[in-house]
């Protein structure tokens, strides 16, 4: 593999950052769609985020990373069966591709040929949403994504189980992952079932001002001449953040939820309109995470309206005579909510 | 031509005296900088010129010869896949390699870069991000070193240019348009040159001045991406180690500005006036949060640019100047010509399907899949087993597009007698009808007609965000120049069935014609084109309907409608959500 740019070391899109952040802290705010212009840094912060990721322990012979602390009924079919605890092994929590142009057998996973041909052996050999089980799965320029894959995507996302039937192989194992898509919104848009999966929604865009443009230039300069160099320069502030979503992971359960954080999270979204509960489920995911990711102990208002935008943004109905944007239509929203509010 | 170039000065004069000389330096650099400077692009038509600089790159670069990628090569010969004939040999999956991995650390030519397919793009785009390209299809999963080196030879007219995604990664812009072979000089450099410069490379040092002037100077010509600084800094690097120096001058900046960065400008200052200039382009619409010129470059800066400006070849400037101008106009540029790519009438990818429900099976994909599997199926099946098994679940189809996709083409009066009410109403249905047609995967587009001419002020587009765009720009006010609008409408319609889409007008007129094709301002002679220009659209038998929008409906538009042979709806009163419902009504 080559090496990544440092997560750490991209200049401001702090927006993008955090939703990556909390999405890596809760998977269950359920993905992250960036939407951008060209040379926005998009991909480069996506794949920066797998050196972010903590380790997580999984079922040593298990082909889906199965979680060996979770309830046997959500593992797949061989970690399910009772019995006794099965030896664990502990892995990077996995960020894979799924590039254009891939073919439904290696996304969803087929027949191992290999070992039909010599074993004879029905096998099973997985494909990218196996490989994608508990991690991130990344889909670069998702809005280009072909319509037969997006409808594999969909269900699974929608199960969190992935179903194979083909050449006589009938398997079905878990696939809950975090999508992360990006793209230019400008070649076209996605389709709106696609665009109902992800949690977190942000706009990125390029600094204009010119020391921030030196910055950036400057950065990738040195990354581009020693890559290992400038790896090892970053590797403490890296190390450090990686600490911090690990620590956050790990006090996540134990952040309080006042009861009045849940009230304006559902009055948020009734003054917008949007669809659904998940909305507002995402938004208090999103504050805990957030508050976690700080340190906080309790999830605030605060938190609360610093993720709303990226929660709410792609929820909006389609207003088309309303020319303004949607961030400004939740922005106003939360002002008319809190007022001239306290909290910061 | 012993030790070219040591002395700088002997390079400027080259500069100044012929456009060629950027292009010899163009090759140099290529050679040099190679993948990390992703590539070229080349804006030539087919010809000796052409010819001659490819030979020279290759030259230099002492490659036998300069793969091609065709614009319409086909996924799986681009990203690799199942080798077909050998598996079938051997009895097992046998891996073929895809284009881009073969030419790993070599410089390929992507010809007619501009007719490129977006999945193409996509994956020259990887390849050169990542210099490594992800493979998941056809039962093989694995990585590819593909740190190739690009030129993306252009013969692009007005209607087509290279995909922006693509022209964004390629460090440099060489245009031959206006360069005669007689113009092509003598050779600058050789390989040792290249030799030399690799060795001094790295050593090279850019003054922070440099920097800020770089960056500056792309602020002020209206671009976005950094990728173009980041190429820029590396060309001034490389052009002061060709030069035999260690540190960044002026020339070497002005090299990077007219290489890297002009060829990419959204805008162009305006130096002559310091009280000042037209707004930037509205790039980002409403949400221009900054004051609108965030960075005056400097005076420094200033000099700079308008050195590297001078140095420019005659003509180029301004090429550069009409093509900011008119991305201006539709801030996307050219993206609306390569959506149309991508759903040109013609096969669109292949899937594991059930040919008994309908579809064309395709032959290859299948017999692909079937490959493997031979050696296994037959023993299975024993003496009875036929030379090729092929089962249900090996059935690939070819996907077409679902159905017919439709283009519905407003053609919106927006002249002063179409009050500038009726303008909004009829903005506003775009906006519904776009709204509506993303869902189903329509286009829409949208043409403005005022005062002199009519405008394709929307290129067929499914994009709402530039649908928004094109229409908050949209202004009203003026004569009505009904011919030039409706020979505008056959040309796009035309254009748009040949692309294999369905496509539906819906005109938005009072009817009262009075600019005629030859721009004279005469009712008389508006109304005779208009109804000329009417029946030639008829005769393209495409379907359309006229909503007249006067405040009180008058038998002109009625007339116009019947020579169109299109439905005609009056509208006296109609909010964009009842004109929305007519539209799709009519044309659904």
């Amino acid at each position: 593999m080559s090496i990544a740019f440092p997560f750490t070391a991209i200049v401001g899109q702090e927006d993008m950052k955090q939703a990556l952040m909390i999405a890596a802290v809760d998977p269950g705010v359920g993905g992250v769609l960036v939407l951008g212009e060209r040379g926005t840094g998009k991909s480069t912060t996506i794949r920066a985020l797998a050196a972010m990721l903590p380790t997580i322990d999984v079922v040593a012979q298990c082909l889906y990373q199965c979680d060996p602390s979770a309830p046997r009924p959500g593992l797949c079919t061989h970690c399910g069966k009772p019995g006794e605890t099965p030896a664990t092994r502990s892995v990077t929590i996995p960020v894979v591709d799924l590039p254009l142009g891939s073919t439904e057998d290696r996304v969803v996973g087929a027949l191992d040929i290999e070992r039909a041909l010599v074993n004879g052996e029905k096998a099973f050999q997985p494909g990218l949403l196996a490989q994608a089980n508990r991690g991130f799965l990344y889909v670069d320029e998702v809005n280009l994504l072909e319509d037969h894959i997006v409808d594999a995507l969909l269900d699974v996302a929608a199960s969190g189980e992935n179903v194979v039937e083909r050449e006589g192989l009938s398997i079905r194992h878990p696939a809950r992952f975090v999508l992360v898509g990006s793209g230019n919104p400008e070649e076209g848009e996605l389709r709106p079932q696609l665009q109902d999966r992800f949690g977190l929604s942000v706009d990125v865009r390029t600094p204009k001002d010119v020391p921030t443009r030196v910055e950036i230039i400057r950065q990738r300069e040195a990354f581009d001449h020693d890559r290992a160099a400038f790896k090892k320069k970053w590797a403490r502030k890296e190390s450090a953040l990686r600490r911090k979503i690990q620590s956050a992971r790990a006090s996540l359960d134990d952040i309080d939820t006042p009861a009045e954080l849940l009230e304006t999270a559902a009055r948020l979204c009734l003054s917008l309109g949007t669809d659904g509960l998940r909305g507002e489920l995402t938004l208090v995911r999103s504050a805990r995470a957030l508050a976690a990711l700080q340190g906080k102990p309790v999830a605030t208002l605060s938190h609360l309206k610093t993720v709303a935008t990226s929660v709410l943004r792609h929820r909006l109905r389609r207003d088309p005579l309303d020319e303004s944007s949607a961030d400004s239509r939740v922005e106003r929203a939360i002002s008319e909510l809190f007022g001239h509010d306290q909290d910061h | 031509m012993s030790a070219p170039f040591l002395n700088y000065s002997d390079m400027t004069k080259t500069t100044d005296a012929s456009p060629w000389a950027d292009a010899e330096w163009a090759a140099a650099l290529l050679v040099l900088l190679g993948h990390t400077l992703g590539g070229v692009h080349l804006r030539a038509p087919p010809g000796p010129v052409r010819d001659y600089w490819l030979e020279r790159v290759r030259n230099l670069s002492q490659q036998t010869r300069l793969r091609k990628i065709p614009a319409g090569v086909p996924e799986a010969r681009l990203l690799g896949g199942t080798d077909l004939s050998a598996t079938l040999q051997q009895g097992k999956p046998i891996a073929e390699m895809g284009m881009l991995a073969e030419c790993d650390e070599r410089i390929v030519i992507a010809a007619m870069a501009e007719r490129m397919s977006r999945n193409t793009v996509h994956h020259v785009c990887t390849a050169l991000d990542e210099g490594q390209l992800r493979i998941a299809r056809d039962g093989i999963t694995g990585n590819a070193t593909t740190r190739i080196t690009v030129i993306a030879s252009d013969e692009g007219t007005e209607e087509e240019t290279l995909h922006p995604a693509l022209a964004d990664r390629l460090g440099l812009t060489v245009n031959l348009e206006n360069i005669g072979i007689h113009d092509a000089e003598d050779e600058m450099f050789d390989s040792a040159d290249i030799a030399r410069a690799k060795t001094r490379l790295q050593r090279v040092s850019i003054t922070d001045e440099h920097y800020h002037a770089l960056s500056a100077i792309g602020v002020s010509l209206g671009i976005e991406s950094p990728r173009a600084l980041i190429a820029g800094l590396k060309v001034m690097r490389a052009c002061a180690a060709i030069c035999g120096r260690l540190s960044t001058d002026e020339a070497d900046l002005s090299l990077a500005v007219r290489l890297c960065l002009l060829p990419k400008a959204q805008q162009l200052p305006d130096f002559s006036d310091a009280e000042h200039e037209e707004p930037p382009p509205q790039e980002d619409g409403e949400e221009e949060q900054a004051p609108p010129r965030p960075d005056q470059p400097p005076p420094e800066e200033d000099r700079l640019l308008q050195a590297a400006m001078a140095a420019l070849p005659p003509g180029l400037l301004e090429q550069i100047q009409t093509r900011a101008a008119r991305l201006r106009q539709s801030s996307a540029g050219a993206s609306g010509a390569q959506h149309r790519h991508l759903n040109r009438g013609r096969p669109t990818g292949v899937f594991r399907g059930d040919h008994r429900k309908g579809g064309r099976v395709n032959i290859l994909a299948t017999l692909r899949t079937a490959a493997p599997w031979q050696p296994l199926r037959k023993r299975e099946r024993g003496p009875r087993a036929r030379n090729l098994e092929i089962r249900r679940d090996d059935i690939h189809l070819t996907r077409f597009q679902q159905r017919r996709e439709t283009l519905t083409l407003f053609v919106v009066d927006a002249s002063g007698s179409a009050a500038m009410q009726r303008l909004a109403e009829a903005k506003g249905a775009v906006e519904l009808l776009l709204a509506d047609c993303y869902v189903r995967r329509d286009q829409v587009a949208l043409i403005a007609f005022r005062d002199e001419n009519a405008e394709l002020l929307l290129p067929p587009t499914r994009s709402l965000v530039r649908a928004k765009k094109a229409l908050a720009a949209l202004p009203g006010g003026g004569a009505t120049p009904m011919a030039a609008a409706l020979d505008l409408a056959r040309e796009t319609a035309q254009r748009s069935t040949k692309q294999g889409l369905t496509t539906h007008y819906v005109l938005l007129t009072d009817g009262a014609a009075n600019v005629a094709r030859d721009g004279a301002k005469n009712r008389e002679a508006g109304t005779r084109d208009a109804l000329a220009a009417a029946r030639a659209l008829a005769q393209n038998a495409i379907t359309g309907l006229v909503i007249d929008t006067a405040q009180r409906p008058q038998p002109r538009a009625r007339e116009l409608a019947d020579t169109l042979k299109s439905a005609y709806i009056a509208l006296p009163r109609a909010d964009a959500q009842t004109l929305n419902r007519t539209i799709r009504a009519a044309t659904l």
